[in-house]
Parts: structure tokens; C-alpha cells; sequence
């Protein structure tokens, strides 16, 4: 079967997720981690979004949004995930911190720090923890996690100052020693 | 405001690290698998009286082995995954891609050699001593690819002696814009050092990324961010920086020098009306352009660029060599210096006047 390509942009679906893999695969899952706070989770999640990308991709008006595309399955993924986790899952939040991985310089006070700021994190209302992963990991702009979230800008300003807020009275003295 | 400013970086250092330590398992040949499911099997068809003679048992029991001698010569020649070899299935998406993407120059050379201008970032120090990136402007052939042109540009020594490059020949090759895939890859050699070498200090190592960062984008007039790959897969470290995912542009002020020369360039040799170009960002925006030899300045000229945002913005002015002396000058452009500690941002060219 010839391999489907987007009129758009001359790319077939898998060339797409060969290119799409290699570049995010790492930062959508470490994505995830900081929406469902677990890495197998989260790997479950950005895999699925990277199959629907590619069963839908000759029907993206704009390939040139795939990533765009990625990162918002990916956000709606980890809430239906959670969603569903705190309806069949009460004891969800007894649930240990993500594993991190080996690693020869790594230090328990480092792997503390990560897991008091992922705990911090899972503590926030969703759409705030949504939009500051948004914008301080991802980097994207107001206008951008807007349009993601289907919020307007005043609503995304005012998740992340809550939110940021929230995090500093949690992390008080984390954040300090990162001065 | 910096209050404000610094409380987000901060945000931003710690959810990034957060999650730097998390290395999710490859799951590339799970995703092949999935988007291209091992064909079913369809049993040969029989005629129906073939059916009606050997009865609907024997029909099964003939099906059951076609259907597993048949799945065994799929196992055999599909579970791998697709026909092609990984590794050369994404190398060649890759270089597919980015003939479609970078801007690359197309149009052929006619009668004489025709050139074009393009950025290479080096690394300078700021007035505390912390290494920053100063942009020199360079011409090449207009045949050649502008990124070939700035990575090789990149690897050798900058036109300015205050500058420097991290880079040497021949560690980074194959730069391909991408935006399908969101990142501009680029491929370093099994020469560049996967960790920090001695010597080099950590903003060493960060400013000599960026270096990489800000002249790619520059020569694919795109701010996508930089994806280090080799062999079909994201280099984890390199120089000692965290490589493993796409690098963005730095923060400008925290990564550029304040003020820049644009043109002309070290070693120029020049006369008439001297049109000086640069970029700054400093207290009101004021910059001085002025000749200095021996001590002594010549040419004062106040100027405007901007201030109050996290980019630089453009300058000019136009300096009257007619009543200069031949022989060598240092052009000077100097941010103002509110603070009065005398240790103003600067940005040099040593030029000859004619």
C-alpha cells in the first residue's frame, strides 16, 4: 500500500512520525509526567497521541500543527486519564512518585527536590497545573496555550499567576535556594 | 518587573527539572507496529463444491494450517517492524524533510559568482567577564546552502579576534530545518565531547550551544528550536549541556552581548561616509559610535537603539571619514553606563581608513 501523504506538506505518515518521534517523544512524555505524575502513564498516553497523528494525518489541514496537534492530545489525554483515575481510583493520591531513573551523579536531595516540586504540581486545581506546565516546561506563549486550551488570554493569565502563586507558598523554600 | 521576571526563570528551572531525570523507554518500534498491524490473513477461496465434498471440518482444519504457515512467513519477513531499516528510515525523512523546509537558495549562478550575506554567532564577554554571543556578518557563495555556509563559518575563526568559537572543523554536520517535525536537526560528530571538557566553564559549554542555536536559526530564518540527533536518535549531552531535547533560543539579554557591531567587520578597509549598523539594548536605548587610536576618540556620535523588552533592537549612523587620517582605528560602540562603575557593554571592530 503507498504510504499516505499530506497533500499539504508532501509528507507521508510515517516519514511524519519517524521525525515527529525523534524530536518529542522525550519532552511529550516528560509532558505527561507533569500532568499525570507517572512516567509509564504518560508514555501510554503520548504513544496513543502519536498513533492518532498518524491515522489522521492526511486529513491535518496544516501539518505544519503537528506538534501543535501532539501537544494538545496529549493535555486532553492526561485529562480524561485523570478523570477517569479519580472516578475508579480514589487512592490515587497515595500513589508513590514517579521512579526516576539511575544515575551516577544523582543525589537524594535532587531527588527530593524533583519529587516535592511534581507533588506540588499535582496538588494544583487541573487547568492550572495544565497551564503552568504549559507555559514554564513547553515555553509557550498566552496566546498559544489559549488556543490550546480553548480559554481566552485573561483565563490563561490568570491560571498561571494562581497557579505560580499556589506554587511558591508550596515550594517557598525550594524556590529560595534556586536564587 | 525583574522581580516578576526572575520568579518565571526560576518557575522554569524547576519544572524543567523536575522531569530532566525522566528517560522514557524507546517505544518507536511499539509505534510502527501499531500504525501498520500485521496484514490478517485471507484464507484461499474454494469452490463450493470442493466445500460440499470434504465437509465444513476438513475446510477448517486446511484453513487453520494455511493460515499458520502464512503467519509464519509474515513473522519471518515483517516483525521487525517496517521493510526499511530504522535508522535509515528516519535518516531518510530527515534529509526528505528539510529540502522542503530550510529556504535553502535555489537559483543558479550566473556570469559572475553571486554572494549572499548570512550570521554566525561567536562567543565574547560581557563587561562581568560571562560569556556571551556577538553575531558577525559573512558572505559566501550564493550556491552553497546558507546553513552549510554558517556551520562551516561556525567551525573556523571569526573575522573579530575578541571573539571566539567553541567549534571545531568538522563536528557538526547535516543541518536540516524542519517544520513538519518542529525542530531543526543537526547531526554532531563522534568527535564533539559528550561531556564538559576541562576548562571549560558550565556557561562556557551553554553559550557555545546557543551558539549553535541562534546561527541555524539564523541561516533558516526560523526560531524553531535545535534538535542535536545521531544515528536516528537525540544526542543526550553535549559539551555537558542537556541535549535530549529540541534547545530553544536563550533568553536574548541573558545570552547575547548588549551591543553588537553588524557592519562593517574587522579588517575592513574603508573611507567616505561610513555607514555603522548594529543592535543594543541599554538604558534608554543610548549608544556612542565613535574612532579611537592611541587613546584618543574621534567621531562621537550618539545614537538610539532600544530598551525595556527581552530583544535587541537596530542602530545606525553614518560617520564622515573625509577629514580622517589614513591608518588604523578601533570603532567603537559603547551602551550607556548609568551605573557609573565605568565598565560599559562594548562591541569593537579594528578597521583601516584609506
Amino acid at each position: 500500500m503507498a504510504p499516505t501523504r499530506s497533500q499539504a506538506s508532501g509528507w507521508s505518515a510515517d516519514e511524519a512520525l519517524e521525525l515527529l518521534y525523534a524530536a518529542h517523544w522525550r519532552q511529550l512524555v516528560r509532558l505527561g509526567v507533569l500532568l499525570v505524575h507517572d512516567v509509564g502513564t504518560a508514555e501510554e498516553i503520548v504513544q496513543d497521541c502519536f498513533i492518532a497523528v498518524h491515522a489522521r494525518w492526511n486529513r491535518l489541514h496544516d501539518p505544519d500543527k503537528a506538534l501543535a496537534y501532539l501537544r494538545q492530545s496529549v493535555v486532553n489525554r492526561s485529562r480524561s486519564h485523570l478523570r477517569h483515575l479519580s472516578v475508579v481510583r480514589r487512592h490515587a493520591d497515595r500513589e508513590a512518585p514517579p521512579e526516576p531513573t539511575s544515575g551516577a551523579d544523582r543525589t537524594a536531595y535532587d531527588q527530593a527536590r524533583r519529587a516535592t516540586v511534581l507533588d506540588a504540581l499535582r496538588g494544583l486545581p487541573r487547568r492550572q497545573r495544565e497551564v503552568l506546565a504549559l507555559r514554564y516546561y513547553l515555553d509557550l506563549s498566552e496566546a498559544e496555550i489559549a488556543d490550546m486550551l480553548g480559554i481566552s488570554r485573561g483565563a490563561v493569565k490568570s491560571h498561571a499567576s494562581r497557579g505560580a502563586a499556589a506554587l511558591r507558598v508550596v515550594l517557598g523554600a525550594v524556590i529560595e535556594e534556586t536564587r | 518587573m525583574n522581580d516578576r521576571i526572575d520568579d518565571e526563570a526560576r518557575l522554569r528551572r524547576l519544572l524543567s527539572d523536575a522531569v530532566s531525570d525522566i528517560e522514557p523507554e524507546n517505544r518507536l518500534d511499539e509505534l510502527r507496529a501499531s500504525v501498520h498491524p500485521r496484514p490478517k490473513v485471507v484464507p484461499m477461496t474454494r469452490s463450493r463444491s470442493w466445500y460440499a465434498a470434504t465437509g465444513i471440518l476438513a475446510t477448517a482444519a486446511v484453513i487453520g494450517v494455511i493460515a499458520y504457515v502464512t503467519s509464519m512467513a509474515i513473522d519471518k519477513n515483517t516483525n521487525v517492524g517496517p521493510a526499511t531499516d530504522p535508522e535509515t528510515s528516519l535518516h531518510s525523512a530527515i534529509a526528505t524533510a528539510t529540502d522542503t523546509a530550510s529556504g535553502l537558495p535555489t537559483s543558479a549562478a550566473t556570469g559572475r559568482t553571486a554572494t549572499k550575506a548570512y550570521a554566525v554567532y561567536y562567543v565574547g564577554a560581557d563587561p562581568k567577564g560571562k560569556p556571551v554571543l556577538f553575531r558577525e556578518f559573512h558572505r559566501g557563495p550564493d550556491t552553497k546552502p546558507t546553513a552549510a555556509l554558517a556551520v562551516d563559518d561556525l567551525e573556523s575563526t571569526p573575522l573579530d579576534p575578541d571573539y571566539s568559537t567553541a567549534w571545531q572543523r568538522g563536528w557538526l554536520k547535516d543541518a536540516k530545518a524542519n517544520p513538519n517535525a518542529g525542530v531543526i536537526f543537526v547531526t554532531p560528530s563522534a568527535g564533539v565531547p559528550r561531556d564538559r571538557p576541562t576548562g571549560m566553564t558550565a556557561d562556557d559549554a551553554t553559550a557555545a550551544v546557543q551558539q549553535v542555536v541562534y546561527t541555524l536559526q539564523a541561516a533558516f530564518h526560523t526560531r524553531l528550536p535545535v534538535l542535536f540527533v545521531r544515528h536516528g536518535a537525540a544526542v543526550d549531552r553535549v559539551l555537558g549541556v542537556r541535549t535530549s531535547e529540541p534547545i530553544a533560543q536563550g533568553k536574548a539579554l541573558a545570552t547575547l552581548s548588549h551591543v553588537n557591531i553588524s557592519n562593517p567587520n574587522d579588517g575592513d578597509m574603508v573611507s567616505g561616509s561610513l555607514h555603522v549598523t548594529g543592535v543594543n539594548n541599554a538604558f534608554e536605548g543610548s549608544v556612542a559610535v565613535y574612532l579611537e587610536q592611541n587613546g584618543h576618540k574621534l567621531l562621537m556620535t550618539p545614537t538610539i537603539g532600544g530598551w525595556l523588552e527581552d530583544r535587541l533592537f537596530p542602530w545606525q549612523v553614518t560617520l564622515d571619514l573625509s577629514k580622517v587620517p589614513p591608518g588604523t582605528y578601533t570603532l567603537v560602540a559603547q551602551n550607556d553606563d548609568p551605573s557609573g562603575r565605568n565598565k560599559p557593554e562594548v562591541d569593537t571592530r579594528v578597521i583601516t581608513v584609506k
